[in-house]
């Protein structure tokens, strides 16, 4: 079977074959995978891309056999380097884990024991492999080990615990310990979705040297089909717990067969696209319902081009070159997957009036800490820190801001100081009246300014029904007799695509994206003219994530609200928003207008955060924008520029002397030292390579691309 | 409410223990229908006798049914664990809730007031308000209540102070609802579960402590049929009649474990957590 993919039952590598597993289950057994059949040769990245509950992590702890004991192996076989796993007693599968397979889990954080040293976790990785190595030989090669993940200070590292080191160094050790056996075969588990976006980039870079280095088979799973462009090999696309599309990255990414596939690619956020307002593909996980059910192609309850054939079982038969795909319409000529809604554009942007803005900020600032007060009497520290510093910002009504920046950079403090859960200090004037400093706000700015949340699940009340949730705005801020509360609660929920059943459950019936969109109907329950969000998808998938996006627009289009959006994901908000502001450590670097696309003058950071952002198209090239070090601690005094530290274009002594400031026309402005002519003249981020001529400009280029890219 | 309903039946102990629980509530509703004789009544010539056929626990020194005795004071002492205990609850959940939600320089003078309460022994301290109340039913229902609040209000707070940095509390605060609104309507449920168990293991202390006040002289008076008052008068016949400090004893203990084991069962069932690992 599937003859067509390289060598299967070869020796070297992982092969599985026809695995199916189940979970045991009150209600009987659920099926959690069918019939997977994929194969990893040694120095080979297979990315295998789905959304949460397609089984994708099921498969990971299936290789390793680390399923819970109501999961059942009902078919199959997996095979790695010659035997076959499934079998294995446990003495066999010591050897394995320890050594044959590293994995490098989510989240680093909870995957390092906080009790011990760093270097105490790695030596214990390195004993296992060599249970008579003397201390100081062991120390060694962890120390080689550690540089080996680019931790350039290996002997402070080893001494350090987790909570004294950032995220990103915590994943290297993580990949260091995984290495440590010189394994066969890696397993990355989303290993970079709990990281900054340029932490993110840095630690797929490393991925792909090492394995490199070791030539090791590599299994790298995730949700973001975007990232695969950058580090895959090879692509196995999972739905349902069936593999639907299967091949050479490049195939896949250039020429997607399989619907879901497509809605994956077209719900990532693609920079090419960037200022055209596209909409992202909708999906409706909802209706996914049926989906486990047997028989059929499981993709049929959410698939456009559904027919009656469709309820027979497709099998993955090879398309094109290198290419499988299960789908009984892949290779029809023309047929357009892309649903009615897809089509579309969001609605094109009227001028707006720019004399008087709905929400100015002047020198905002948000202070964090104690001041010194009667401790400094006696020699205590003034421990307050300016989270936020000296801030202007405009938002114009029906307009979208995009704020963009890394963790700790100050993006939150300053949606909570605005609704006023943190005090602040400078000047804030909304719909032409001044707002008091400090934490007061008046009803008719409570009513008019609402905000949202990153975690749906704190931001709604696990005691409380959704209905109960939702009419506490009205209560606050509409006493209208004339029409029932359940009717408008019904109103609000449909408002959001959610049934008005809705309302009689509890936020944990929920799932993540149903609850964020109950916390947009609670948002938007008053007609508010401004929606502060604040990183509302950064906990989603991709796919739930395009959704939530584009019943946020729909949601501005029908009711003219501001929104103020607020993520790290500098590509995604490309997408939507008129105009985008980057943030580094309290202060604006960059003002931008979406219109600029994503072409120079950058700001380095802006620059850098482009770079990191992976471009689902093989014939993308990025330019390589690494920073150096973390985020770091903010003193009071920061004289210079906030980004001096990790600047890769640091001109000199005036970057450290003087902090500069938004400077520039057209509302694309940029606080650097460096000349404005200097940073428009520096080559752009992406390029399309292969394609076009030497001696077009960049912008000839990218208006070639978005053709090809449009008629595709 | 259903979910945790049959996780609580699913528990072996919790079912035990509101099967206790469920027989001392039917003895203190139905008990004085049941009693054979009147619990005062002085049978003179049958005064310190052993169990028998007439009187199956035997009588005291006054003649009295002990099991009549026992019926009627089944009532008292559990309508005094259980006022007391919810007494102490109400106050100090309010307490609480007030001292974590407003915090700063409120929250450290309750807590140290807390503190300075919590170094005194409970009887020690319902002793004293005892005395200077006045020794009967509703002052040891009060002193214990007083007694129980500041842990409760301990238990609350702690509680509080990591909900009140959830976001749907921020949300409540950015949405302009009220102070009081948000600590009643929003973090008063999700601070309950842990506070009704701690509780609910609690009426089990009420119930022994009031036992222990009787027994002092200073809770329920002679010559109501109350059980620790009962095993009180037993003391000076201890040798010659055991039985007489056993039966009320042993009746104590049942309603004891009955509440704690029920607030074991009421934890577990609380937390989703435990029984699915």
């Amino acid at each position: 079977m599937n003859a067509g993919v390289g060598n299967p039952g070869g020796s070297s590598g992982l092969c599985i074959e026809g695995l199916g597993i189940a979970y045991q289950t009150a209600a009987g057994q659920r099926q959690a995978l069918s019939n997977v059949s994929l194969t990893i040769r040694r120095g080979e990245i297979l990315a295998l891309v789905g959304e949460s509950g397609s089984g994708k992590s099921t498969l990971a702890y299936a290789i390793l056999r680390y399923l819970p004991p109501e999961a059942v192996a009902l078919s199959g076989s997996i095979e790695f380097d010659g035997r076959d796993l499934l079998r294995l007693d446990d003495a066999g599968l010591r050897d394995l884990r320890g050594s044959r397979i590293g994995v490098v889990y989510q989240d680093p954080s909870t995957a390092l024991n906080p009790t011990m040293a760093l270097g105490e976790q790695l030596l214990e990785s390195v004993r296992r492999q060599q249970p008579s190595i003397a201390r100081a030989e062991a120390v060694a090669r962890a120390e080689a080990l550690l540089r080996r993940v680019q931790l350039g200070d290996a002997n402070a590292i080893m001494a350090r615990f987790p909570h004294q080191v950032s995220g990103g160094e915590k994943q290297r050790v993580m990949i260091a310990m995984a290495i440590a056996g010189s394994p066969s075969l890696l397993i990355f588990d989303e290993p970079t979705s709990a990281l900054d976006a340029t932490t993110a980039a840095e630690i797929v870079d490393l991925i792909k040297d090492v394995q490199a280095e070791y030539s090791t088979a590599v299994l790298y799973i995730t949700h973001d089909l975007a990232s695969v462009a950058t580090i895959a090999d090879r692509v196995g696309v999972i739905y349902a717990g069936t593999i639907v599309e299967e091949g050479a990255a490049e195939a896949v990414l250039r020429l997607p067969r399989h619907p879901y596939t497509r809605a994956l690619l077209n719900s990532v956020p693609n920079p090419f696209r960037a200022g055209q307002r596209r909409r992202f593909e909708l999906q409706h996980a909802a209706q996914a319902a049926g989906a486990r059910a047997a028989g059929g192609c499981k993709y049929r309850w959410r698939c456009p081009a559904a027919i009656e054939v469709c309820a027979q079982e497709p099998t993955l038969e090879p398309v094109g070159a290198d290419q499988r795909v299960a789908c009984h319409r892949a290779t029809e000529k023309g047929l357009d997957l892309r649903s009615a809604v897809t089509r579309a554009t969001f609605a094109p942007r009227t001028a707006v009036d720019t004399s008087q803005a709905l929400l100015s900020l002047r020198n905002f600032a948000v202070m964090h800490g104690r001041r010194a007060g009667i401790s400094g009497f006696f020699g205590g520290r003034d421990s307050r820190v300016a989270a936020v510093d000296g801030v202007d910002l405009d938002l114009y009504a029906g307009r979208t801001l995009g704020l963009v920046g890394e963790s700790g950079c100050g993006k939150s403090s300053l949606a909570r100081a605005i609704v006023g859960l943190l005090p602040s200090g400078g000047d804030v004037v909304f719909d032409g009246q001044p707002v008091p400093p400090g934490a007061w706000r008046a009803h008719s700015f409570r009513r008019d300014v609402q905000i949202i949340f990153q975690h749906p699940d704190q931001a709604l009340n696990p005691r409380m029904r959704i209905g109960e949730s939702l009419k506490r705005p009205l209560k606050l801020y509409q006493a209208n007799a004339d029409v029932s509360l359940d009717h408008r609660v019904a109103e609000m929920l449909e408002r959001v695509h959610l049934s008005a059943s809705y309302a009689r459950r509890f936020p944990h019936q929920l799932s993540g994206g149903e609850k964020q969109r109950v916390a947009i109907a609670r948002a938007f329950a008053v007609n508010p003219r401004l929606v502060i969000c604040d990183e509302i998808t950064s906990g989603l998938d991709v796919s739930v994530q395009a959704s939530i996006i584009n019943l946020l627009s729909d949601l501005q289009d029908a009711l003219g609200t501001s929104l103020l959006f607020i993520t790290h994901d500098l590509n995604l908000v490309q997408h939507f928003a008129d105009e985008i502001a980057v943030m580094y450590l309290g202060r604006i670097m960059e003002m931008r207008p979406a219109s600029a696309g994503t072409l120079p003058p950058y700001h380095p950071y802006s620059e850098a955060l482009l770079s990191a952002a992976p471009v689902p198209d093989p014939d993308v090239q990025s330019r390589r924008v690494r920073l150096s070090g973390a985020i770091g601690p903010r003193s009071f005094s920061t004289v210079g520029c906030r980004f001096t530290a990790r600047c890769p274009r640091k001109i000199g002594e005036v970057c450290d002397a003087r902090a500069p400031t938004l400077e520039g026309e057209g509302g694309h402005r940029i606080a650097c030292h460096i000349p404005r002519s200097e940073l428009a003249s520096i080559p752009p981020i992406w390029q399309v390579h292969g394609k076009l001529e030497t001696g077009t400009n960049s912008k000839q280029l990218i208006s070639a691309r978005n053709e090809t890219l449009n008629q595709a | 409410m259903r979910e945790i309903a049959t996780r609580l039946i699913r528990n072996p102990l919790g079912v035990a223990g509101l099967a206790l629980i469920s027989f001392a509530l039917f003895l203190a509703v139905a008990g004085p229908f049941l009693a054979p004789y009147d619990p005062t009544q002085f049978h003179v010539r049958a005064r310190l006798q052993g169990p028998s056929a007439a009187f199956w626990l035997g009588t005291d020194q006054f003649g009295r049914d002990i099991f009549s005795r026992i019926l009627w004071g089944a009532r008292s002492t559990i309508v005094f664990g259980l006022t007391a205990t919810m007494l102490g609850t109400t106050f100090g959940m309010c307490i609480g809730l007030v001292s974590g939600y407003v915090g700063g320089r409120a929250d450290e003078i309750v807590m140290r007031l807390i503190d300075a309460k919590m170094a005194i022994p409970n009887l020690l301290f319902t002793l004293l308000i005892l005395t200077v109340l006045g020794g009967n039913a509703t002052n040891a229902v009060i002193a214990v209540a007083i007694a129980f609040t500041p842990s409760m209000a301990r238990i609350t707070r702690s509680v509080v102070l990591s909900e009140r940095t959830r976001d749907y509390v921020n949300a409540a605060r950015a949405r302009g609802e009220s102070s009081a609104y948000i600590m009643f309507r929003e973090i008063l449920p999700n601070v309950a579960a842990p506070v009704i168990v701690e509780s609910s293991i609690r009426v089990a202390f009420a119930v022994m402590l009031g036992a222990t006040l009787s027994y002092l002289g200073l809770g329920v008076q002679p010559p109501s049929p109350d059980w620790g008052l009962m095993i009180a008068e037993a003391r000076s016949f201890l040798q010659r009649s055991a039985w007489l400090a056993l039966w009320p004893g042993l009746s104590i203990a049942v309603v004891a474990i009955g509440f704690n084991l029920f607030g074991d069962g009421l934890r577990d069932a609380l937390n989703p957590r435990v029984g699915e690992a």
